[in-house]
């Protein structure tokens, strides 16, 4: 893939999850209250799932042992 | 063997179209233009607010568009007008007919096109990031955009944490797997990023304790975990370069 569309790839991908994060914290704060358990998990399994991603990539690309 | 091929009804002749006739430059003119025009809020001399805002809407509209339409002539358009020149006029007069008489495929467009395509390409990011973070539409609205909210409790800060391991787990991810990064890069960073995750872990653990000062500290040595993982990866990147 070139490198261009990589980036643009990143790009859209990391500000689609900052804007989600920023999303749930100005809706607190325009609230007057502070981040709730739920929401809190939203924002866990966003890294459970990156996670979990990353580690089947890994193991379908892990090199051989003899 | 040029007299034959030019007596040969079948044969194309190039046709010249003049430089500005072509879509692909119209597009790119137009869109930079009105492209420049939006970037330096010409529509400002406009004193209602929502005329304004309306004009800035339309000019980034014309522009993407624009844009598009170069896009599209790029794809359907069979003659390139870069190619027009005087030294190319004469290579077509003279050898082009015998090469065209045999391939019923035109040229494609080539040379500056491209840069319409990348032109194009980045404006669809922008046009993504205009119409779905509605900075326009605010403007529409006549509402001032909100200010970028800064994380100030202890929640906001580890949720701000923890989504910043989630687009470092992302990036690791996607430089995988087209090849920029080696997999033991990969296990390496992610290591990394598990780390910063259970330090965050800990700090909310305290946070919630007795001590609520030890989970802050916790999580200000994370942060550093985070910094210097953004070192790592930034050595990464420069190493492949």
């Amino acid at each position: 893939m070139p490198n261009i569309l990589l980036a643009l790839q990143l790009l859209l991908e990391l500000g689609a999850q900052a804007q989600g994060l920023l999303q749930l914290i100005a809706t607190a704060q325009a609230a007057g209250r502070d981040l709730t358990p739920d929401e809190l998990a939203t924002v866990k399994s966003a890294f459970t799932a990156a996670h979990a991603t990353l580690d089947a990539d890994l193991a379908a690309g892990a090199p051989k042992t003899a | 063997m040029t007299d034959a091929a030019s007596s040969d009804p079948s044969a194309i002749t190039p046709t010249a179209v003049p430089f500005l006739q072509s879509n692909v430059v119209l597009g790119i003119i137009v869109s930079l233009l009105t492209g420049a025009a939006a970037k330096f809020h010409l529509q400002n001399y406009i004193t209602s607010g929502n005329v304004a805002a309306l004009a800035d809407y339309a000019l980034q509209g014309i522009s993407y568009v624009a844009a598009f339409v170069a896009l599209h002539a790029r794809i359907t358009s069979p003659l390139s007008p870069v190619k027009l020149t005087q030294k190319s006029a004469d290579t077509a007069n003279n050898a082009a007919p015998v090469i065209v008489s045999t391939s019923s495929t035109p040229p494609a467009q080539a040379g500056f096109a491209s840069v319409g395509l990348l032109m194009t390409l980045a404006l669809v990011a922008l046009a993504v990031c205009t119409f779905s973070g509605c900075a326009t539409v605010d403007k529409l609205a006549g509402v001032t955009p909100p200010a970028t909210p800064v994380p100030t409790t202890f929640n906001e800060k580890y949720a701000s944490a923890v989504s910043a391991c989630t687009a470092a787990l992302t990036t690791t991810d996607a430089l995988y797997k087209v090849g920029k990064i080696s997999y033991a890069d990969a296990m390496n960073t992610e290591k990394q990023i598990d780390a910063v995750k259970s330090a965050l872990d800990i700090a909310q653990t305290l946070e919630a304790g007795p001590t609520p000062a030890l989970g802050d500290s916790k999580l200000a040595a994370a942060l550093d975990m985070l910094t210097a993982l953004q070192t790592y990866l930034t050595a990464q990147n420069a190493g492949t370069k």
